[in-house]
């Protein structure tokens, strides 16, 4: 009785630590720093793998099958390549987009319904809850053979222990983790205490086994030879027909070890910093060695010396220093699987209440009740949050008061593990096929979670209810084919391996049917392109996904100030416009708003949620960049079908390039404003919504003539072609404006080059039907200028001239030689510019801006980038004069610089 | 019954160049205006049953046009289908307060267009 107290007390004392060790770290700002930026602890937290089953299960895995065991750690071990990759790109894509739970990921990927969500979450927490629970019987289980000498006696001690155990854990969590409004945010302290957990049991693991070995016996050679002379060395070879079992379990476990919750949490959304998988592809792996350096040491000790004495084999290491004598290895063998343990509950029950929470109760009250309904819902949302963690842990607590005493440590945690591998060609698709689309997603997971039901989950009922042996013994409906233990007759050593391959066989057929029998839609191809190609958009900056939407200021106050109060709302406001510069009354038509409310929300409430409750106060959505991509891609992609129009894919895809380059260039100028930005946007729609149209129409191919498909690729061309003049212009312009181009100045022979921009222009004219005339000074043969870019200011002088002049009209250039200046005028017979316009004509996009005054076509840039060219040269360009007869341009260039006579 | 008659407004000539083959090939009767002159002008001639109308154009905008149909009394039973590359909440606001029927964006999906027409003309 007093060794039992003392154990208690001690295993609280440890507890405590724990807690102290995350308030610490929580409160000091250094600690955190160094918590997140040490890839010690980051491998240490991913070794939450190793859990209470590995601790003890594993040398029973060893004592009862052989090696067996190792396939649970070879699988992570061998997957570590592919880990990498995959878990580099969910971490980006979980913090570009503000994702909370593993469920967000697929739920956002594809879906804008919530219930995508609850579904997944469902399946998730059904999966996942048994193994919480059976971390709290190998708790208990191992606290009643560390207190009753070396067997498990049925006993009120223990089921009392567990309950206090679920409770105390559940406030530990609500304190460090659900306490946190903010989802997203880094559980500093929870992290911390996970990794010295993770060191612990190492460090307990290890001293039990050198104890073992060189003080029970001489040495682990002396063990060997023991096992030999009783002939149990058999089980310790690899049969020839245990192959596939080994190559199923090393896959499901490598899968598992990617996507189960607990790891998620730790390794995509604890993750601090990229750089730490670099060096968590050896640590990892370095640490599953050490840990299972002396599982088959222990567990040939274990039936060397407690063969007969009816101990458990899983729990061997804390039976061996009992039987011989050293109660305190023992507890600090206890304490070992009890870390393993407690980390494991925390992680999980963190990741599934998160799920719980933002997944499946928020959205639903928002749908149905719209947030309107909620007062005080700062409040609110931290009880829904505490209520998710409660939630998980009573559930915990009551499967593991109906769990079943002949279940092993290890065949729960693999139905667990084959749950979660129904998961893995989703995040696939999720991750790598843009054509993936959310019928194949719920085709698949439903598919190998009836499976999964079928084979795994119905027969452990098997006991309680008589009807379910009859099913399992004879077959479904009586048929024999439907064995739950071998469908369609084939046998397995095993039943997971069974389980599992069946239902990733019927996951992966479904999945694959789904992907190439339904089509994505629009929605899931701009978000498969924002997810595939997340390196690609984030490469420069993480923060750069731009959404046109505005909305006004007071919808968003009042959005923000439900969930997190009024102070708190106008704080992050102020900080808003603060960092952006923008005046705190004006902030309604920044574009930057929602994206940023769209990250707070995000982080409060999941940004499931935080998108279905911004979408109610945006109700139209402007095309922004990214929109327009996918359907330049989508046009491409029509083109592609079309075997006439291969060539133009080419030009388009270039026009898309240079557009996302431009657009990234534009971004670094700050004096470029989103008015601009949206201006660019504009001008891009008519030829978009063309190319668009007609490449639909040209899918259709089969009821349209020769004649109308040539017509219809020469718009095609001719729109693309127009969408790359622009973006040239446009990556001029920005050339100017952030004072990149210089001039080459070159004496420069007057009359040839007349020559040739009357060549550039000829086209033109004829097509109007215009006469040019010319009056030149015919004391200037020489200036000293810009040749190229003076010639692209009088080529633009002159295209104006022509489009705003009737047909047949004619068109006058002078050049004037003065004392000090050299003036050129281009005379048109337009219909003259309006007085209030004469210098706006040269601000960019005022045509679109202006459209009451829209004139024939052009860019909108051209005389801006006019306007550039003239002031590099440090001269001016204005409308001199201009009536219902006609307009007069005029530029005029100093000679101190550019004359030579 | 007659098929019904669509005129379709807009500057740029591959978009109207567009919406006439999609019109067209549904079986409507359509005709087609680049600027607000000849809408005027087509409007009085063939009364349309549907007015597809851009916003932005070089002489009359869009919302003038629509303002005159639905003022007219002999006109006022014309559907109008505002379709703009503007897309602010507030441009919509204002393309349904001058009385159009509903409001489209560019760009646009063939088959979204024909469903709204569809269900305008069905509305008649």
């Amino acid at each position: 009785m007093k060794f039992e107290l003392l154990s208690i007390f001690i295993a609280l004392v440890y507890l405590i630590g724990l807690f102290l060790l995350a308030y610490w770290v929580e409160r000091k700002e250094k600690w955190r720093h160094f918590v997140m930026n040490s890839n010690w602890i980051y491998a240490l937290s991913l070794s939450i793998y190793c859990t209470a089953w590995t601790y003890y299960g594993s040398i029973g895995s060893a004592s009862n099958q052989g090696v067996r065991f190792l396939t649970i750690y070879l699988g992570p071990t061998l997957i570590m390549p592919l880990w990498y990759l995959m878990t580099k790109k969910m971490s980006r894509i979980s913090r570009i987009h503000n994702i909370t739970t593993f469920v967000d990921l697929i739920s956002l990927r594809f879906t804008q319904h919530i219930s995508l969500g609850i579904y997944i979450t469902a399946i998730l927490i059904l999966g996942i809850v048994p193994y919480i629970a059976l971390q709290i019987k190998a708790i208990s289980e191992s606290f009643d053979i560390l207190v009753h000498s070396t067997s498990i006696h049925p006993g009120i001690s223990r089921d009392w222990l567990a309950t206090i155990l679920v409770i105390t854990l559940g406030i530990f969590i609500i304190l460090f983790a659900s306490k946190k409004m903010d989802s997203t945010e880094h559980h500093s302290g929870i992290v911390a205490s996970v990794a010295f957990e993770s060191m612990f049991k190492l460090i307990a693991f290890f001293t039990a086994g050198m104890v073992i070995c060189f003080s029970l016996f001489k040495s682990p050679s002396e063990i060997y030879h023991k096992i030999y002379e009783i002939g149990y060395i058999d089980k310790f070879t690899l049969q020839s027909n245990e192959y596939f079992e080994w190559f199923a379990l090393i896959i499901l476990s490598g899968i598992a070890f990617t996507l189960l919750p607990r790891q998620f949490q730790v390794a995509v959304l604890e993750n601090h910093d990229e750089k730490h998988l670099n060096t968590a592809i050896w640590q990892f792996p370095l640490y599953l060695f050490l840990i299972n350096l002396f599982v088959i040491p222990i567990a040939f000790a274990g039936i060397i010396l407690l063969k007969n004495q009816n101990v458990q084999a899983d729990y061997y290491i804390l039976s061996l220093p009992i039987s011989v004598g050293m109660p305190f290895l023992g507890i600090f063998v206890f304490l070992g699987g009890f870390s393993a343990a407690v980390a494991m509950v925390v992680i999980e029950t963190v990741a599934l209440s998160n799920m719980l929470s933002n997944n499946l109760i928020l959205p639903i009250l928002i749908k149905l009740n719209g947030f309107s309904l909620f007062q005080g819902l700062e409040q609110r949302t931290n009880l829904i949050k505490h209520s998710s963690v409660a939630a998980i842990m009573l559930m915990t607590w009551i499967f593991y008061s109906q769990l079943s005493p002949s279940y092993s440590l290890v065949s729960i945690g693999l139905i667990s593990f084959v749950l979660i591998a129904q998961f893995f060609p989703t995040i696939i698709g999720v991750l790598y096929l843009k054509i993936t689309n959310v019928k194949a997603v719920v085709l698949s997971i439903s598919g190998g979670f009836i499976v999964w039901l079928y084979t795994l989950i119905l027969p452990t009922l098997s006991d309680k209810y008589p009807v379910v042996k009859e099913f399992i013994s004879q077959g479904l409906f009586g048929i024999k084919a439907l064995n739950a233990h071998a469908l369609f007759g084939i046998e397995f050593q095993n039943a997971i391996v069974h389980g599992f391959f069946w239902s990733f066989l019927v996951n992966l057929l479904l999945f694959f049917i789904g992907t190439y029998m339904f089509k994505p839609s629009s929605f899931e191809m701009k978000q498969a392109q924002l997810f595939v190609d997340i390196f690609k958009y984030t490469s420069f900056d993480d923060s750069r996904i731009v959404y046109k939407d505005t909305a006004a200021i007071s919808d968003i106050q009042n959005l923000l100030e439900r969930f997190m109060g009024v102070d708190r709302t106008k704080l992050a406001l102020n900080s808003f416009s603060l960092r952006h510069k923008i005046d705190a009354s004006n902030l309604s038509d920044d574009p930057r708003l929602i994206p940023f409310t769209e990250r707070i929300l995000s982080k409060i409430i999941g940004s499931v949620s935080a998108k279905i409750l911004l979408e109610s106060i945006l109700k139209h959505r402007d095309v922004g960049i990214y929109e327009m991509l996918d359907l330049i891609e989508e046009s491409k992609e029509t083109i592609r079908l079309n075997r006439e129009l291969t060539k133009k894919q080419n030009e388009l895809e270039k026009a898309k390039e240079d557009l996302q380059r431009t657009y990234n260039q534009l971004l670094l100028h700050t004096e470029l404003k989103d008015e601009f930005l949206a201006t660019v946007s504009h001008e891009l729609k008519s030829p978009i919504t063309s190319i668009s149209s007609f490449s639909e129409i040209l899918q259709d191919s089969q009821s349209l003539s020769q004649e109308e498909i040539v017509n219809f690729s020469a718009i095609i061309n001719k729109e693309s072609a127009r969408i790359t003049r622009l973006i040239n212009q446009l990556l001029d312009l920005e050339k100017y404006e952030s004072g990149s181009e210089h001039l080459h100045m070159i004496p420069v022979n007057i009359d040839e080059w007349i020559e040739d921009i009357e060549n550039a222009i000829s086209g033109e004219l004829k097509s109007k039907n215009i006469k040019l005339l010319k009056d030149i000074d015919a004391n200037i043969s020489e200036i000293l200028i810009d040749r190229d870019k003076v010639m692209q200011v009088m080529i633009n002088l002159l295209s104006n001239a022509i489009k705003f002049s009737p047909e047949r009209a004619e068109v006058k250039m002078c050049i004037l030689n003065q004392k000090d200046k050299i003036i050129i005028e281009i005379i048109d017979q337009g219909k003259g510019i309006e007085p209030e316009y004469r210098e706006l004509i040269f601000e960019k996009f005022f045509q679109a801006r202006h459209q009451s005054i829209k004139k024939p076509k052009g860019s909108g840039l051209g005389l801006a980038i006019s306007k550039k060219i003239v002031h590099l040269h440090r001269g001016t360009i204005y409308v001199k004069s201009s009536d219902k007869n006609g307009s007069v341009m005029t530029v005029e260039l100093p000679k101190d610089i550019i004359t030579k006579t | 019954m007659n098929p019904a008659k669509i005129l379709i407004v807009d500057d740029e000539p591959n978009i109207l160049l567009s919406l006439d083959f999609l019109m067209k090939k549904k079986g409507f009767e359509v005709f087609l205006a680049r600027n607000g002159e000849e809408a005027f002008s087509q409007i009085e001639m063939h009364l349309p049953n549907l007015v597809i109308l851009d916003i932005m154009m070089p002489d009359v905008d869009g919302y003038e046009i629509c303002k005159f149909i639905k003022k007219n009394k002999h006109t006022s039973n014309i559907k109008v289908l505002f379709l703009s590359a503007k897309s602010k909440p507030h441009d919509i606001a204002k393309g349904l307060e001058m009385g159009a029927d509903d409001y489209m964006t560019k760009p646009f999906a063939n088959k979204n267009i024909l469903e709204k027409v569809d269900e305008l003309l069905n509305k008649c």
